[in-house]
């Protein structure tokens, strides 16, 4: 059964649609800028992928906002626009044949952070009514559900950095199935807030500036929020409704590594590429692109660069691999979702979006990975990897679509 | 003031890498305490606790500090740490 991506929605520090997305990823635009959300005078990390230019009140009524915490925003945000950009009419008709799964890390982090600062900073023990269900990680799929009448299979998926990739796996599980004919699938995250930057910088994986992943001299990961929606359906059901074909969906891998909490993996990076190819019934040489997991951190980027040595051989040397983590940060849960999306349009669009920020050669860092400056690239396959914490491992392999 | 830094120093290697204390010595690496970086990621934060001290860096130790290896090149850094602040 074949699997095309019909519609795309994203909302992202580089830009507030998909159009201008695109226009981001070809002009090597970074959205990474001093945070503004809440004062970072005391604090280390300075810097964030924050969207830009938001009004709440542009797209949601007060009523509807009381229950939306900042990731649900975003959800819905990129949800509504790629069911649009796939010209998908929901009715009764198709409501129960439609499904949701979309990604988050950590949920209603907002929310969840300004309450506790509330009960126990403020010694206030009265918390808002909505506290619960607006922090919940599912309630980006249920709101997506309830804003535009989805009544399928509707549930979150959580697995950190890879939930969206994992929500994108399990949308193209769910149409095979046969019980829908269509799933919503993607990310969303919003962690820029006091507790949760803390937190990052706990583990000293931040960048004090900008992220320069596969660069000399990086730092690490910048932080970054959004969310990124994708329309999936069958082929039949595509051509059907004349909708417009973005990309073909070939496959996925996913697999755990059962090793370090933190520390990534060569093996079980390699493996999720490799199964997801076997699905795709590829050979590595037939792809061109790869848009990386690329976090900037010293540790992320040579593991990813073996694994994909590891895959591809001596044609990991004429790929075209990129992380667009450099200009819209670590959005979390989202990035798979984001990430899919660059993948899509890249394929759709012919070019490799670049590795912006990038200074120079980390001799442990040896692909090309097409730094600061977008390519024109023809590109019939193409992969895109997500590897969390806790050793999770996705990769989703796209194609040209041809009839 | 450094030998107290130093039974401190060896009090927390011992706790996050589960050995006794008798086992750290200044001469032995962080690495043959079976310490990863993530360990030591969690020994700067049980430091930076135990001192009221703050790496000036988010960066891994490891790299911060070029050529830290042993459990004495820790304790330098602590001392450091300690004094600057003090003098601070």
């Amino acid at each position: 059964m074949r699997i095309v991506v019909t519609g795309l929605g994203t909302i992202c520090a580089t830009s507030n649609n998909h159009k201008a997305f695109l226009q981001s990823l070809q002009s090597g635009h970074c959205g990474i800028n001093e945070t503004t959300l809440f004062d970072v005078q005391d604090f280390r990390t300075k810097t964030s992928g924050e969207v830009k230019n938001y009004q709440p009140s542009d797209y949601f009524d007060s009523k509807q906002l009381s229950t939306l915490d900042r990731f649900a925003q975003f959800a819905i945000i990129s949800a509504r626009e790629a069911v649009q950009d796939g010209q998908l009419t929901i009715t009764s008709d198709n409501a129960t044949r439609i499904a949701v799964i979309h990604g988050t890390g950590v949920g209603g982090q907002v929310t969840q952070d300004y309450s506790y600062h509330r009960l126990y900073s403020e010694g206030n023990h009265k918390l808002h009514p909505f506290t619960v269900p607006k922090l919940m990680p599912s309630a980006a799929a249920s709101q997506i559900s309830m804003d535009l009448g989805i009544q399928g299979p509707v549930f979150g998926s959580v697995s950190a950095c890879a939930s969206a990739s994992h929500a994108i796996a399990l949308g193209m599980m769910f149409l095979q199935s046969g019980q829908v004919d269509v799933a919503l699938v993607g990310g969303a995250e919003a962690p820029i807030t006091p507790g949760c930057v803390r937190a990052w910088e706990a583990m000293r994986v931040i960048s004090q500036d900008v992220c320069r992943p596969f660069s000399k001299d990086r730092r690490g990961m910048v932080l970054g929020e959004g969310a990124g929606t994708l329309v999936l359906e069958t082929l039949s059901h595509a051509q059907a409704r004349n909708a417009p074909i973005r990309a073909e969906y070939l496959g996925w891998g996913m697999c755990a590594d059962a090793g370090s909490l933190l520390k990534p993996d060569v093996n079980g990076a390699a493996r999720a590429m490799k199964t997801a190819l076997e699905q795709a019934k590829l050979q590595p040489k037939q792809l061109q692109y790869v848009n990386a997991h690329g976090t900037g951190t010293p540790q992320n980027d040579p593991t990813e660069t073996q694994a994909i040595r590891q895959v591809f051989g001596s044609h990991a040397d004429h790929l075209a691999v990129s992380s667009t983590k450099s200009m819209l940060g670590h959005t979390l849960g989202a990035s798979g979702a984001l990430e899919a999306i660059a993948t899509t349009l890249a394929i759709q669009h012919n070019f490799a979006p670049p590795t912006v920020g990038y200074l120079g050669l980390d001799p442990q860092c040896d692909l090309d990975y097409v730094p600061n400056t977008a390519r024109s690239l023809e590109i019939d396959y193409a992969m895109s990897n997500s590897f969390a914490f806790g050793g999770l491992n996705v990769a989703l392999v796209f194609s040209k679509y041809k009839i | 003031m450094s030998n107290t830094n130093q039974a401190q120093l060896f009090e927390i290697l011992a706790t996050v890498a589960e050995t006794d204390v008798s086992k750290v010595s200044p001469e032995i690496e962080l690495t043959d305490l079976g310490l990863s970086s993530i360990d030591v990621t969690e020994v700067m934060f049980e430091i930076e606790e135990a001192f009221l001290v703050e790496f000036p860096d988010q960066e891994d130790i490891t790299q911060r500090f070029d050529g830290l290896k042993t459990v004495d090149d820790l304790l330098t850094i602590v001392n450091t740490l300690v004094s600057e602040k003090e003098g601070g």
